[in-house]
């Protein structure tokens, strides 16, 4: 081994050395260090596509489906369709029996916007949840003069009750988790004959990054 | 010295110190920028939340996205204590949205999992005991609105979130409160039948801390207790790779509600969130940060084995001994570097505002003010602590929730 290539080859190990020395410190540093947040921003995103969260409850778009088949289904009913007169639909409350949190006031106002959008002159809705507390004291304070006497107040009564249950089965485990959902929609006439039922059902399975199992 | 040894020494320098923070620090040790900090208390002037949750809110917003939850968390908690029922709704909510999602911040996550990057660095998610007293604490609120669905839904939902490694299997889904006030709210929805199963189902836990009565449909007042600290989470192990949690157990074991002279109820914790804690089992988290620190010892080893070596090169002449001492010196170096800048520490931030035990008291009142006394009894009968609670039964209300903290 002569002096020359000896220095040549101290020299290139030197500058492997820096090198890979410059790349561990470059690693260590970056990923060790804060690493910027990320940008917020705003997208508009269509209501009805799977959202980008990946949980495992029920999320907007079940909703809109849901609500979408069961109207779909309702305004086909001949109770509905071949009426001489606009039935009355009294919506109640969706009864959650699931083991995830539902927006069940979004459920009822999103499947009265939906029938309402399919069959605007075939079926007509009771408002009680609105006005109904409202005008019955409004109609207090004529009676008693407080204020100019109108018109009698005849409130509606309805011919069916449009129902809807939201029932499931959850399981989870150190690996994974998975929830089925079943939403049961009725319409219910005033003498408690079920005249129509329809259920949509979802089942979503997952699990967590294994840093968090 | 040579240059590259000078850079190799910069290097080592640079990790060991390019760290270091000055200035508020995140839950997660970051710092934060002096123009962060200033936005997010220019932000809370402008929205002037509760003067007692305004650090709460300064937290959430200076602190980014990896502490969200945590701190939604924490203001959830705080808020519903201090009876702002709507700010404490939206910000358990939001934690759940985090908590549900399981593809939330997965690029932190996979990140998390080198072994160059803390484990705290990935978005909060709390432990399961942290996701099920979500859950629990939603459920409350949703108690207290008469949304008896979703209490239900969020108590059977505390329960899937309180998962256990396989060798904890018998302590999966174990919590005591949630079935406790899943009864209560299936009673009040109308599903006796449901009630009896969360009954049965509690029966078996081997969690249960003693007698505590079950609600009855007519009660119109749940008293929920909050004792003590709850766990506290810290490091253990010689790199602090393992998750730990220390118990500061108060002296109140068991809980009175009175009215006047009269003795409503008595009762003992329907929880004790340390046990829950601390029957997690193996969580596969746990491999990964042990893997971690086994690399950092292994780096560690070699540096000083290669140090060693470069030490008894030294000792010989020559331009090859010169060679060796240098590589392996710089071998060595690159190894210390590389083993101090691995990072196998446990996360663990937490969310501390937890209470030790939670009791649970359904009682029947009559509608009007009531002065409650809520008392505190130690392990031998004595009296720990009380606490008056002035409360007005409102008529036909089917259920008012009521928080004290003892």
């Amino acid at each position: 081994m002569t002096a020359g290539k000896g220095c040549v080859k101290g020299t290139t190990m030197n500058a492997y050395l820096i090198r890979w020395t410059g790349l561990v410190v470059t690693m260590a540093v970056g990923s060790g260090c804060a690493s910027p947040s990320p940008k917020p921003g705003v997208q508009y995103v269509d209501p009805a596509t799977a959202g980008t969260l990946g949980g495992t409850g029920l999320e907007s778009q079940d909703i809109v489906a849901a609500a979408n088949k069961a109207a779909a289904s309702i305004v086909t009913l001949p109770q509905i369709a071949q009426a001489t007169t606009p039935p009355i639909v009294l919506i109640t409350p969706v009864v959650n029996r699931s083991a995830a949190p539902v927006d069940t006031e979004l459920y009822t106002t999103k499947l009265r916007g939906i029938l309402m959008s399919y069959a605007p002159d075939k079926v007509r809705f009771l408002a009680r949840d609105v006005g109904f507390e409202t005008s019955k004291r409004e109609e207090q304070l004529r009676s008693q003069g407080e204020v100019r006497a109108g018109r009698p107040r005849s409130a509606h009564t309805y011919d069916y009750i449009l129902t809807a249950e939201v029932r499931g089965i959850s399981a989870a485990s150190n690996a994974a988790q998975s929830d089925y959902f079943l939403v049961a929609f009725k319409l219910v006439d005033y003498d408690d004959l079920l005249v129509w039922e329809s259920q949509y059902e979802v089942k979503k399975e997952g699990r967590y990054h294994r840093i968090y199992r | 010295m040579r240059r590259w040894q000078a850079a190799i020494l910069g290097g080592g320098v640079v990790v060991l110190t390019g760290c270091a923070t000055s200035g508020p620090v995140s839950a997660s040790g970051r710092r934060i920028p002096p123009a962060v900090w200033t936005a997010a208390e220019t932000r809370v002037a402008q929205e002037n939340p509760p003067p007692e949750l305004r650090l709460f809110y300064l937290d959430l917003y200076a602190e980014g996205r990896e502490n969200e939850a945590l701190h939604q968390m924490r203001l959830g908690l705080a808020a519903l204590r201090t009876g702002h029922k709507e700010i404490a709704k939206r910000a358990l909510d939001a934690a759940i949205r985090d908590v549900e999602s399981l593809t939330a911040g997965e690029a932190a996550a996979q990140r998390a999992a080198g072994k160059f990057v803390r484990e705290q660095t990935k978005w909060f998610k709390g432990e399961a005991y942290e996701r099920a007293a979500l859950f629990f604490y939603r459920g409350l609120l949703y108690l207290a609105d008469e949304d008896f669905g979703n209490a239900a839904a969020c108590f059977k939902r505390a329960q899937l979130q309180d998962i256990t490694g396989d060798d904890a299997p018998g302590f999966a889904g174990d919590w005591f409160s949630a079935e406790w006030a899943l009864a209560f709210a299936a009673l009040k929805q109308g599903f006796p039948q449901d009630a009896e199963a969360a009954v049965n189902r509690a029966a078996q836990f081997s969690t249960r801390q003693d007698e505590v009565p079950w609600p009855r449909a007519q009660d119109n007042v749940l008293v929920v207790v909050e004792v003590g600290r709850g766990p506290q989470k810290y490091r253990a192990g010689r790199y602090g790779e393992q998750l730990r949690f220390q118990e500061v157990r108060p002296a109140v074991r068991t809980v009175e509600v009175r009215h006047g002279e009269r003795l409503l109820a008595t009762s003992a914790a329907a929880e004790n969130l340390y046990v829950q804690a601390t029957t997690r089992g193996t969580r596969q988290v746990d491999h990964i940060l042990q893997g971690k620190a086994a690399f950092k010892e292994g780096a560690g080893t070699a540096a000083v084995a290669l140090g060693v070596g470069a030490v008894v090169a030294a000792h010989h002449r020559g331009r090859e001994a010169d060679i060796a001492t240098g590589v392996l010196g710089g071998l060595a170096v690159i190894s210390a570097i590389v083993s101090e800048a691995a990072t196998p520490e446990a996360d663990v931030r937490g969310w501390d505002a937890l209470p030790h035990s939670i009791y649970l008291v359904g009682v029947e009142l009559p509608a009007g003010p009531v002065e409650l006394e809520v008392r505190g009894r130690g392990a031998g009968g004595e009296s720990a602590a009380s606490l008056k609670l002035p409360i007005i039964v409102q008529p036909n209300d089917p259920i008012q929730v009521v928080m004290v903290r003892l």
